[in-house]
């Protein structure tokens, strides 16, 4: 009896010369070493990984790193300038606020930090502050996807992935791209997703965004009783009906990933538990991450987590901290998520820095966008893509660096103006890779993290 | 996707559906795949139920083959071609 499987009718109804020639290709590209092997960078790079701390929904920069003394002079006064043509908002908008929170400089280098951070402000001699941010849309599922991949409109491999596509990871046994608690709205998925880039590459959630990290377990990694040996068998049988598919239908990158995701899987078992069992964390550390505290337990533990994986050579992690959309009720709110995340982030640095981790590690904070200068409900602000703060951390980062300026009113960047796309090319140039240079050829072009645009901000480098 | 309880739980009732049939390895590719073995999927399988035996280390003769079958379907289940219509 002649059988075609579900798979080969259309192929075979299709296919012609050209998939012959295309067979050839595919199987040199799929010749390479496991998906996640090390990569040499394109030259001497000075971070070897990256922690992402994303602050999710647009932290206030007039309320944490950006003082306007001129705005707080001018609370209740119309806004002296035109707001841009498109606002998240518009028919809730009022006139400007200031901030209700004391600013102080702090350490050498003299950084504004208001009284929301008293811990993140003791490490600012450690921190490149970039208060000129800004980025091209107004609501948070562009933006999001914007600062994830680069892009707003089409969906885009993650720079994670870009990230370990480029370098691969230093540890076979765990995931090259770990993201911890990220919420599962505003673009989903496609904020840590591989798009066209081999699928191994994908980001690998541990927890999601409403769920408490402490409860966050890599899914189905089994619970130690399976045995080895058996397993091994059946994943070497599996391995060989793959070999059989391949040779039918050629290299699909979904097919060598989830080979490659079965082998991982089988690692991780022994892996993945012994990374999450914190047990031999001193109480000293514990306390440093604020783990003593129901208010900072949760971003405490995936900071702490989130060192735990750096230590293991994992190359891209992300912390987040979801819920800083403060439309309204901002003095309240936002004082809860900075009292959630000020202690974890400053142990964390404190952290990485006795442990030599700090000169090869870059830390990132920051989120979508910042807020406006201007009143939305009476007591909040709204989206505000033309000026905010970010803060960088470690490898190659010039510490102390005070970068960039928003007008009187903390609206719109107006001095060294870094767009997400600048800061983009700069993380990768801190990795070793030319982001004109790490490319992926897909549709009929090559493509890139920062698209065409991008420019190295050399002034954030030591 | 192997260690999932969905795919302990079918796997085995394919197991214990097919373990008193004459070709268990032809019963399991055609409820999972639909269509029969290849003659080297065939020799394949049946080595690969052998060595399963061997290693499991379970007295009783009935229960180490349905083990094995077990262990078969949750490759078949696991494999590209059950997992994706392309």
């Amino acid at each position: 009896m002649m059988t075609i499987s579900r798979r080969e009718l259309p192929s075979q109804m299709g296919a012609g010369f050209g998939s012959l020639a295309l067979s050839v290709l595919l199987a040199e590209e799929a010749g390479a070493a496991g998906p996640l092997a090390v990569r040499a960078p394109h030259f001497a790079p000075r971070a070897k990984r990256v922690i992402m701390l994303y602050m999710f929904g647009g932290p206030s920069h007039i309320d944490t790193f950006d003082p306007k003394p001129i705005l707080n002079r001018d609370s209740g006064k119309p806004l002296p300038f035109a707001g841009p043509r498109v606002v998240s908002f518009p028919r809730r908008g009022g006139g400007l606020i200031g901030s209700p929170f004391e600013f102080k400089q702090h350490g050498q280098s003299g950084a504004w930090v208001s009284e929301l951070f008293p811990h993140v402000a003791t490490k600012v001699d450690d921190l490149a502050i970039v208060r000129s941010m800004h980025c091209s849309n107004p609501r948070h599922g562009g933006a999001v996807l914007e600062w994830h991949t680069g892009s707003d409109t089409f969906i885009r491999p993650a720079m994670g992935s870009w990230i370990t596509y480029g370098l691969g990871s230093e540890n076979q046994n765990l995931p090259g791209y770990i993201t911890m608690s990220q919420a599962l709205s505003e673009g989903g998925a496609n904020n840590f997703s591989s798009a066209f880039l081999p699928a191994a590459h994908q980001g690998t959630p541990l927890g999601y965004g409403d769920a408490d990290a402490k409860d966050a377990r890599f899914p189905f990694i089994g619970d130690g009783r399976n045995r080895q040996d058996l397993q091994r068998l059946e994943l070497d049988m599996l391995g060989d009906l793959s070999a059989e598919h391949r040779e039918r239908v050629g290299y699909e990158s979904e097919l060598e990933s989830r080979i490659s995701t079965f082998e991982l899987a089988f690692r991780m078992q022994a892996a993945a538990p012994q990374v999450q069992d914190i047990s031999a964390e001193t109480p000293a550390t514990r306390r440093l991450y604020g783990l003593d505290d129901p208010i900072t337990e949760n971003f405490g533990l995936q900071c702490l987590m989130a060192r735990r994986f750096c230590e293991r050579g994992v190359r891209f992690v992300q912390c987040n901290s979801n819920g800083w959309d403060h439309h309204s009720h901002l003095k309240k709110e936002v004082t809860e998520k900075c009292a959630e995340t000020d202690k974890p982030i400053a142990g964390l640095l404190t952290d990485l820095k006795s442990r030599g981790l700090l000169d090869e590690t870059l830390v990132i904070w920051g989120g979508e966008f910042g807020r406006t200068p201007t009143a939305e409900n009476a007591d909040g602000r709204d989206h505000n893509p033309h000026g905010f703060t970010m803060w960088l951390a470690g490898g190659g980062i010039k510490a102390g660096l005070n970068l960039g300026r928003t007008d009187e009113y903390g609206y719109y960047s107006v001095e060294d103006k870094v767009h997400f796309h600048d800061l983009h090319a700069t993380i990768l140039h801190l990795l070793g890779l030319d982001h004109k240079k790490l490319t992926y050829r897909y549709s009929g072009r090559d493509f890139r993290l920062t698209d065409v645009h991008g420019e190295v901000v050399h002034r954030l480098l030591a | 996707m192997m260690n999932s309880e969905l795919v302990e739980q079918a796997s085995r009732k394919i197991a214990e559906r097919i373990a008193s049939q004459e070709s268990p390895v032809e019963a399991a590719y055609r409820l999972v795949h639909l269509r029969p073995p290849t003659r080297r999927e065939t020799k394949r399988s049946n080595e690969f139920l052998a060595r399963y035996e061997d290693a499991v280390n379970e007295p009783d003769s009935g229960e180490r083959l349905t083990r094995a079958l077990q262990a078969l379907c949750r490759v078949l289940l696991s494999s590209n071609e059950f997992i994706y219509v392309m």
